[in-house]
């Protein structure tokens, strides 16, 4: 080969990465600039009631503890960080509310898309799994359902993996706090987050019994799993701590059991076509995904198998938990309304319950896995770009 | 990346992710689902997403917000549908019949149903009672389909017109706003 083509190779293996992460976020602007490309923000999710509260607020210079909704006067029930971020935003630039709404969706949605290339490389330890959840993320209709509308969803979307960041790095002080705004950014969001960290904690403490079982002599073995079950118990205790205490402010009680949602059982049926919202594609890959991860669990993850030198893949076993807990307690929330049919009338405590709005979250592992999906793919194609660091 | 291969092998990857995109924002197709009735819509992301752009609100709705703020009380309440009743809290703070959370609303479906009545009942006396008894002293009539929580309605827009119960005080090409009289004349 000539000199002069070595020279195009070398820029283009130094610079590519750069450019195509660049281009996938260019991507995910580009569709998400009609937010603003119109006299008002798009209005399916009670997105302009939410601007109501956000300019009483700035208003009054007071959060509003009655409601502009259903007539108005009764207890502000909504939690508030999502209102409040618009809110000082508002305030900082002097912008109207609601292009305000407009903008942070934006700003918002390409947050959700790094966070979750951020998390996709901390799990993996590999920039290639993270450039791939970034392409599925703008691959997927339902993530960019619910991160191209002024809602507080977009925000929990985004603390969702903000926190399980700081759970996989067992950095349990910035973990509860995440979870402490994920409390009061939007209730689901919540329970996602509360029910992802409470089974990975499920499956660390039953590691932990199995090491126990298998060798009780090496005593950190289980004692390492048990400290993080332990962890786990913060963010957990002060999500729920948290969301407690703003019931008791904003309602005097801490029954939810009352409220419409949980009365009339809102949400929608998840079926096959509904299903497929995650993205086609994406769903393909997911599956590819999960065989390459259970092939990583059953066959001793974290030690190296790449030839030395070469730039590979590590994920450990925590990663491999938290990624089996997000997926299949996602999945179950997505499907709730099937898995209380055995109850009386179908119904069990809050279930059924809001099902599709659960399978953003599914979504967004499945983007996760379906990213270590086609870095198995491609490696089995033997893509020798892969076994370099970009 | 050394011979033909390589270039053919990096080829095919960049054109599989082309088409990737290609299927979420550009391909227009539609397959049925096997067992179902249902079409699942190509472009995926485009198809899918689009919709959920909607609107709904009329300009000249917005535009009517900032008569609201210059001319009505904070106090007056609004006959709104959904969409309606949120652009009315987004760019004035009033409250109207429905709209925004209703978690903890004191009987949200009964005043679903009054507001679906009002917009499509023929008759100005049934409106006019709903609307007293649910403390309301506006109407919000836009020109397009209402939602109030139950079906998407045109309604029968003539009985507002009756000034026996109703009177006009604000009109554009996409909204009338009707004062609801203190009592019926």
């Amino acid at each position: 080969m000539s000199k002069q083509s070595d020279e195009v190779i070398r820029v283009v293996k130094k610079y590519w990465y750069m450019v195509a992460l660049a281009l996938i976020v260019l991507i995910a602007l580009w569709y998400r600039l009609g937010i603003i490309d119109s006299y008002i923000i798009p209005t399916y999710g009670n997105t302009m009631y939410h601007v109501g509260i956000e300019r009483e607020t700035i208003l009054t210079q007071y959060y509003p503890t009655t409601e502009l909704s259903y007539g108005g006067g009764f207890p502000n029930f909504y939690v508030p960080a999502y209102r409040l971020l618009i809110v000082s935003m508002c305030v900082a630039t002097g912008i109207d509310p609601m292009i305000m709404s407009g903008l942070m969706t934006i700003v918002l949605g390409i947050m959700v898309l790094l966070v979750l290339y951020v998390l996709a490389y901390r799990l993996s330890n590999n920039l290639y799994v993270a450039l791939f959840a970034a392409f599925f993320f703008i691959m997927s209709p339902d993530i960019t359902i619910y991160t191209m509308r002024p809602l507080p969803e977009i925000l929990g979307l985004f603390l969702v993996p903000f926190t399980l960041l700081f759970v996989i790095r067992e950095d349990w002080w910035l973990a509860s706090i995440c979870a402490a705004i994920t409390a009061l950014t939007h209730q689901m969001t919540l329970l996602t987050l509360v029910a992802v960290i409470g089974t990975y904690m499920l499956f660390q403490l039953i590691r932990a019994a199995w090491q126990y079982y298998k060798d009780r002599k090496d005593r950190e073995a289980f004692m390492k799993p048990l400290r993080t079950v332990l962890g786990c118990l913060a963010p957990i205790f002060v999500a729920c701590l948290t969301y407690a205490a703003w019931l008791v402010y904003s309602t005097g009680s801490v029954n939810i059991m009352s409220i419409a949602q949980v009365t009339n059982h809102e949400g929608n049926q998840v079926d096959v076509a509904l299903f497929l919202r995650v993205g086609v594609f994406v769903l393909i890959f997911t599956v590819i995904g999960l065989f390459f991860l259970g092939d990583k669990l059953f066959s001793r993850p974290g030690e190296p198998k790449d030839p030395k030198g070469e730039y590979g893949l590590s994920t450990s076993v925590d990663s491999l938990l938290l990624i089996g807990a997000w997926a299949l307690i996602t999945l179950l929330l997505t499907f709730n309304d099937k898995i209380f049919y055995i109850f009386p009338d179908h119904k069990f405590l809050i279930f059924p319950n809001f099902m599709d709005r659960y399978l953003t979250f599914f979504a967004q592992i499945c983007v996760i896995i379906a990213a270590y999906g086609v870095y198995a793919v491609l490696r089995a194609v033997d893509l020798d770009i892969l076994r370099e660091k970009p | 990346m050394t011979g033909i291969t390589d270039f053919a092998k990096y080829g095919l990857v960049i054109l599989m992710f082309l088409l990737f995109l290609y299927t979420s924002y550009c391909m227009s197709a539609s397959y049925q689902i096997p067992g179902t009735d249902s079409y699942y819509l190509f472009p995926e992301v485009k198809a899918n997403a689009d919709a959920w752009y909607g609107r709904v609100v009329l300009p000249g709705e917005l535009d009517a917000t900032a008569w609201v703020n210059e001319n009505l009380n904070m106090s007056d309440k609004f006959v709104a549908d959904i969409f309606g009743a949120e652009t009315i809290m987004g760019m004035t703070c009033r409250v109207s019949t429905v709209g925004g959370d209703w978690a903890n609303a004191p009987n949200p479906v009964k005043v679903m149903s009054d507001t679906n009545q009002i917009y499509t009942t023929s008759s100005a006396w049934e409106a006019y009672s709903l609307a007293k008894e649910d403390n309301c002293t506006y109407v919000w009539l836009p020109n397009r389909n209402t939602f109030s929580g139950y079906d998407w309605v045109y309604g029968e827009h003539d009985k507002f017109n009756d000034t026996q119960y109703f009177q006009l005080v604000f009109e554009n090409e996409d909204v009338k706003i009707y004062k609801i009289l203190e009592a019926a004349q």
